[in-house]
């Protein structure tokens, strides 16, 4: 018995390493785990370190960080070191008194409804969609919100309106007719139709959350939170040096964070450099070759201060246009005057994005979704007119 | 058809799938024999083309029991997945019915087992023999959410309520194989009750014994060049990257051609099987055909 409490002791350590290095272990998958250790031959380590593998690892990335685990390698000291929240990150705007709040009394918050104050109504929120998010306090944030979701449900609107005026004749769909026609005993006298539906494209989105981005990147995770309670289809993943997706329940919580913690918690180099082809390529080899970038639109939000080798980003991106339907790059750099897409990361990506657009303010943002429902096809990439790549890293 | 199989061997499971042709490295194999022995579902992810969907019918003729399969695509909904009446039937038995004239209480054989089509899902519950069935629940990530969250609550309890018949459970747990190519990532508490396996492509020894078995009269030289070409290929940034399949099918084209060594004009020749898209054929004809034959053994 000793044998198995040693195993089971040890199957403890491991689990909680794993979720020290930012994988989510539940108690229902130790347990299996267990379980698998349980059935098997005791003492045999092959055996363990796959079973173990299988019942605790959930995806492609994840296999890397069970083998350096069981390994018994040092954690990752970059992931340490991103997650200690407590202290604020340089950039962000929490603390700091937003631009708005200038000659305001606390709890005001909700007069705007007043009908005397909708001039001053529009005047504000005219500001706020210019004020750079890196200007933000809690103030403006909380209005963000509002009105970046109703951001989102303009997209959704502007889509489903095409759906119903370019839906082609519906065909009779014969079970559910017939299922109804026995309330008119054999009747078919409600008919059932059918059509194909047009759906609108998945989206995937590629946000960088190193430190330097903290501002801009909250809010995009606000906007593809709202987009995907309203159209499933919607993909997020984000990258620093490591590549995370965040699943539908991590983008909520994400989402409704403040603005200054939102990504820290779940991603483990939250506050380091930004590895953005390295992020790229691991996305393409895990998801989007696979089959989840075709036809979709893939926006990529970064201000391309790339910190990996500058080909890299060149051969990610060159893998994702051909198979997406349209490529965005949205940079908070490039609503500054005199800005220009020189630096090295930047340069390299940008031949192969379809949309270039400034991503600093709630007004860029509305652009991006203008453009998002506008859907204009795109010709298929010819090889020849693709950049050559370069040699060195063949 | 061993008896109660409550302990894992992971060597004789590989065994068992060579037998029926699949080589499985010892991962899988593990991966195989504990869901088999703790009874949970497996799930397997992969590029296009990598065996996943083999391996649960290598499974089932290994295992001696019926295969089960339910191809999940885009709107599958639970009358197509676990059962539907059959309606058509049931209104000529009503006509029949009324036409003689009977009394009333005959109705109630409208909702008998003659009239239930079942799908998939319902006949792995049903199934009556004493061994486990290989339930293959193939590319779930073409279905949408609803069917996931009712997927997860029959693997739950793997048993189900239809209204007018009552509660089915499952005789034994059927052994539930799960595939995805991942165009969208499934839910968590899903994943998480299953076990997890990556499926990545074989290496080029593991492809060259593949070969050999499906492809009679292989000579060895051509099939080590070939598996040689195909990794490497597999490392460019290709739109779709070649899965054993096509190997297989670009080897087998190669030999119709009588080719026993790789050159470049077959190769340039049979592009086609391998690669399927145009771009991605144009891109290792122009680029790399040149640096990867002839003697592509290393590049």
């Amino acid at each position: 018995m000793s044998e198995l409490r040693r195993a089971c002791a040890e199957l403890a350590g491991i689990a909680a390493r794993l979720r020290n290095e930012g994988l989510k272990i539940t108690y229902p998958q130790i347990e299996t785990a267990a379980e698998a250790l349980i059935a098997g031959p005791e003492g045999d380590r092959e055996f363990a370190y796959w079973a173990l593998r299988s019942a605790l690892v959930s995806g492609p990335g994840e296999g890397e960080i069970f083998d350096r685990v069981w390994a018994g390698e040092p954690p990752d000291a970059a992931c340490m070191r991103g997650r200690d929240l407590s202290a604020p990150i340089a950039g962000s705007g929490s603390r700091r008194a937003g631009a708005l709040r200038a000659g305001r009394s606390d709890g005001e918050g909700d007069d705007e409804r007043d009908s005397d104050a909708v001039g001053v109504t529009f005047s504000r929120s005219e500001q706020l969609r210019r004020l750079d998010f890196n200007l933000y306090g809690p103030e403006e944030e909380r209005l963000a919100r509002f009105a970046l979701r109703r951001l989102a449900g303009r997209l959704e609107e502007r889509r489903s309106r095409r759906q119903r005026r370019s839906n082609r004749a519906a065909r009779l769909d014969f079970q559910p007719t017939l299922r109804r026609s026995i309330r008119t005993s054999g009747h078919p006298v409600d008919l059932v139709w059918s059509g194909p539906l047009r759906r609108p494209r998945r989206m995937v989105f590629l946000i960088d959350v190193s430190g330097s981005m903290q501002p801009y990147s909250a809010p995009m995770l606000v906007l593809a939170h709202a987009l995907r309670r309203l159209s499933r289809e919607v993909e997020v993943f984000v990258f620093g040096t490591r590549l995370t997706h965040l699943s539908r329940d991590a983008l909520a919580r994400n989402s409704q964070a403040g603005w200054s913690e939102a990504v820290g918690r779940e991603v483990p180099d939250w506050a380091g450099g930004t590895r953005i082809g390295a992020g790229l390529a691991a996305y393409s080899r895990g998801w989007g070759r696979a089959g989840m970038s075709r036809g979709a639109v893939v926006t990529v939000l970064s201000d391309g201060w790339e910190r990996g080798a500058a080909g890299e980003i060149d051969t990610a991106m060159t893998t994702i246009r051909l198979a997406a339907h349209r490529v965005f790059w949205l940079n908070p750099l490039a609503a500054r005057p005199g800005y220009e897409p020189l630096a090295g990361g930047m340069a390299a990506a940008l031949p192969y994005v379809d949309v270039f657009l400034p991503a600093a303010s709630i007004a860029d943002l509305e652009i991006f979704i203008g453009e998002l429902a506008r859907n204009r096809p795109r010709p298929v990439p010819q090889v020849a007119s693709l950049p050559p790549r370069p040699r060195s890293d063949l | 058809m061993a008896a109660e199989e409550s302990t894992a061997d992971a060597a004789g499971m590989q065994s068992r799938l060579g037998e029926q042709g699949y080589l499985a490295d010892r991962g899988l194999a593990t991966s195989v024999s504990v869901a088999v022995a703790i009874e949970r579902p497996l799930l397997l992810e992969g590029d296009a083309g990598v065996g996943k969907t083999e391996l649960a019918k290598a499974l089932a003729s290994a295992l001696g029991t019926p295969l089960i399969r339910l191809q999940c695509y885009e709107g599958l909904d639970v009358a197509h997945a676990l059962y539907d009446w059959n309606y058509a039937r049931q209104m000529l038995y009503i006509r029949t019915v009324e036409a003689a004239g009977a009394r009333t209480e005959r109705l109630e054989e409208v909702f008998g087992p003659d009239f239930l089509l079942p799908r998939p899902l319902l006949q792995a519950l049903r199934h009556e023999g004493e061994e486990r069935p290989v339930l293959l629940i193939d590319e779930l990530d073409r279905a949408d959410d609803e069917f996931e969250a009712f997927l997860l609550e029959l693997l739950s309890d793997f048993q189900v309520t239809i209204p007018e018949i009552g509660t089915i459970r499952a005789r034994r747990r059927p052994i539930v194989i799960i595939t995805s190519n991942r165009t969208r990532e499934l839910h968590d508490a899903l994943k998480r009750r299953c076990l997890y396996h990556w499926l990545d492509h074989p290496s080029p020894a593991r492809e060259a014994e593949i070969l050999a078995i499906r492809l009679p009269g292989l000579a060895p030289g051509l099939a080590e060049q070939a598996t040689a070409f195909v990794a490497a290929l597999r490392e460019l940034e290709l739109m779709k990257v070649p899965g054993v399949a096509e190997t297989i099918d670009w080897v087998r084209g190669l030999m119709a051609l009588g080719q026993d060594q790789l050159d470049r004009d077959s190769v340039s020749d049979t592009l086609g099987l391998l690669l399927k898209h145009r771009e991605d054929v144009e891109t290792v004809r122009e680029r790399e055909l040149e640096r990867l034959t002839p003697g592509s053994g290393d590049v």
